[in-house]
């Protein structure tokens, strides 16, 4: 069983390959905010080494979000294509959940910057887009957030965990999750564009 | 010789569109979404509602076209997509999924370049006679090009500051016409006459065109007009911007053709959809003996047909992207060959 996960949600572009319970290829790179350029190279190279034909996939694992909506929309349009064309499973994953999963911590809670003193992040099981002081109110004094370096400084009164990704832990979670209808997959925002919330 | 099929993807505005051409002349079939609908609403195009779309709808459109070609992807020879210029969001869609299919299907990538594309659109069931002259008319370009032959672009002359059709854009929101204004305004401007005594904008011996002047004179006109509390008649101002519209498009294509001596012209873009354009351009081809070539209605506004035709001339020139390449906003027309 071969899983490809990709996720293009943040800054950071991920891309990984697992083969049976084992990861044989893993890329969590700074692309600079250069996915659209170098999401697909990476994919090529990857298969490269690992002398994997795209249709060697038996699984495509995406985060869907939420995150920056150019680099989600980024991994969907790639992943739910690279599905369709080949008629693969494709299983969307929060990126959130991928931010959590890899903290081994109890009271985690990921959070993503979505700019303008607001932030994307989930917790009693559910995720939501929040300004920072509802945020912090809702917190408990005791969890520890998650998220990029950038995010400790308004989260001065909480632990803070670098991220640290298990990709591996995250694939076998979600390997058994139900696969969706490539057509159907779409980026999970959280919000409405502003010309919508305008109207 | 062993025919080529090349499927085009464009998206690089509020069009999701896919398109199967055979031999860079026969279209196979083509499945366009437009979201003309959403973008009314807000009285042009919101890129952010846009690329939303586009990844919603990519692989419904892909495969409709396919399903109606009765083809597969085996029988494809190469993918061709918009990589730009356009709206970097909506650009980044189409770019992604042909990448994404040109790798798992093992097919060579072709990146066309969006002018280049209305530029062929042309060629569409047509052949193209060289040398030519291009003009180039849409909602993002005003450009004079000539072509030598198949894939050899040469500019004399671009807009300085607003596209044409942008101008129609504004012109209309301020005459109260919807999103989009042209088709609108050249229904209305039925004789060609400059009621307004509006000028005829950047009248110089350069090859270039400015609107954003004619823009404003229009906007002020109707301004003084209201304040004075006169009833502006918009259709006799309608219809006065584009007389001085296609009036100085002739002139200076007009003048280019004679000056490189070439007698072929073409108009693409969206604005090449104009009825005064082409009246105009139809009475001055027959006067100078100039043969006059401008695509069907429905290949001028953006479309995938397009990019598939293009995209067969890229495949004989074996010019190929790798799958780094990267939608791009803005970027001049250049030299393939």
């Amino acid at each position: 069983m071969k899983v490809l996960l990709l996720d293009t949600s943040s800054s950071k572009l991920i891309v990984a390959i697992c083969n049976d319970e084992k990861i044989i290829y893993e890329k969590i790179s700074d692309s600079d905010n250069n996915h659209s350029k170098l999401t697909m190279t990476l994919i090529e190279k990857a298969f490269k080494e690992n002398n994997l034909e795209p249709k060697d996939i038996n699984k495509i694992m995406v985060a869907v979000g939420p995150g920056s909506y150019t680099g989600i929309r980024i991994g969907v349009t790639i992943a739910k294509t690279y599905a369709w064309a080949l008629g693969i499973d494709l299983i969307p994953i929060s990126s959130l959940d991928l931010m959590r999963e890899g903290i081994e911590l109890s009271n985690v809670i990921p959070v993503i910057d979505a700019r303008r003193n607001n932030y994307f992040t989930k917790f009693d099981n559910k995720e939501m887009f929040i300004d920072l002081d509802t945020l912090k109110e809702k917190l408990h004094e005791d969890v520890t957030i998650t998220g990029e370096e950038s995010l400790k400084e308004n989260f001065k009164e909480f632990s803070f965990c670098p991220l640290n990704y298990n990709l591996l832990k995250t694939i076998t979670k979600h390997l058994n999750d139900n696969p969706v209808n490539p057509h159907n997959l779409k980026p999970n925002y959280l919000k409405l564009t502003e010309a919508e919330e305008k109207m | 010789m062993k025919d080529i099929f090349i499927l085009g993807i464009e998206t690089s505005c509020d069009e999701t569109s896919v398109s199967i051409v055979k031999n860079g002349i026969e279209e196979i079939v083509t499945v366009t979404l437009s979201q003309i609908d959403i973008h009314e609403i807000y009285g042009g195009v919101v890129p952010e509602i846009a690329s939303r779309s586009h990844v919603e709808n990519i692989t419904i459109i892909i495969e409709e076209c396919l399903n109606k070609a009765n083809m597969t992807m085996k029988e494809i020879d190469a993918v061709a997509v918009t990589y730009g210029p356009g709206l970097i969001g909506s650009l980044l869609i189409g770019v992604q999924a042909a990448k994404t299919l040109s790798f798992v299907h093992n097919k060579p990538l072709i990146g066309v370049h969006h002018i280049i594309g209305h530029i062929y659109a042309n060629a569409i069931n047509n052949t193209l006679k060289f040398p030519l002259l291009a003009l180039v008319v849409s909602g993002g370009h005003t450009e004079l090009i000539i072509m030598k032959e198949h894939m050899s672009f040469a500019r004399i002359g671009s807009t300085l500051d607003d596209a044409v059709g942008e101008s129609f854009d504004k012109v209309g929101r301020v005459l109260g016409f919807s999103y989009p204004a042209g088709p609108q305004i050249d229904a209305l401007a039925l004789t060609e006459e400059n009621h307004y005594n509006l000028p005829l904008p950047l009248d110089d011996n350069t090859y270039n065109f400015s609107f954003s002047g004619l823009k404003s004179a229009v906007i002020n006109l109707n301004h003084k007009e209201e304040q004075n509390g006169n009833i502006v008649d918009k259709e006799k101002l309608a219809t006065s911007f584009q007389t001085q519209v296609v009036e100085i498009l002739s002139k200076k294509t007009l003048r280019a053709l004679k000056e490189y001596q070439i007698n072929n012209l073409i108009i693409a873009g969206g604005v090449s959809a104009n009825k005064g354009l082409r009246k105009k351009l139809e009475i001055l081809s027959k006067d100078n003996n100039i043969n006059l070539q401008y695509p069907e209605t429905k290949y001028c506004t953006d479309n995938a047909t397009m990019i598939a035709t293009a995209g067969y001339y890229y495949y004989k020139e074996s010019v190929f992207a790798d799958l780094s390449i990267d939608a791009v906003a803005v970027q001049d027309i250049k030299n393939i060959k």
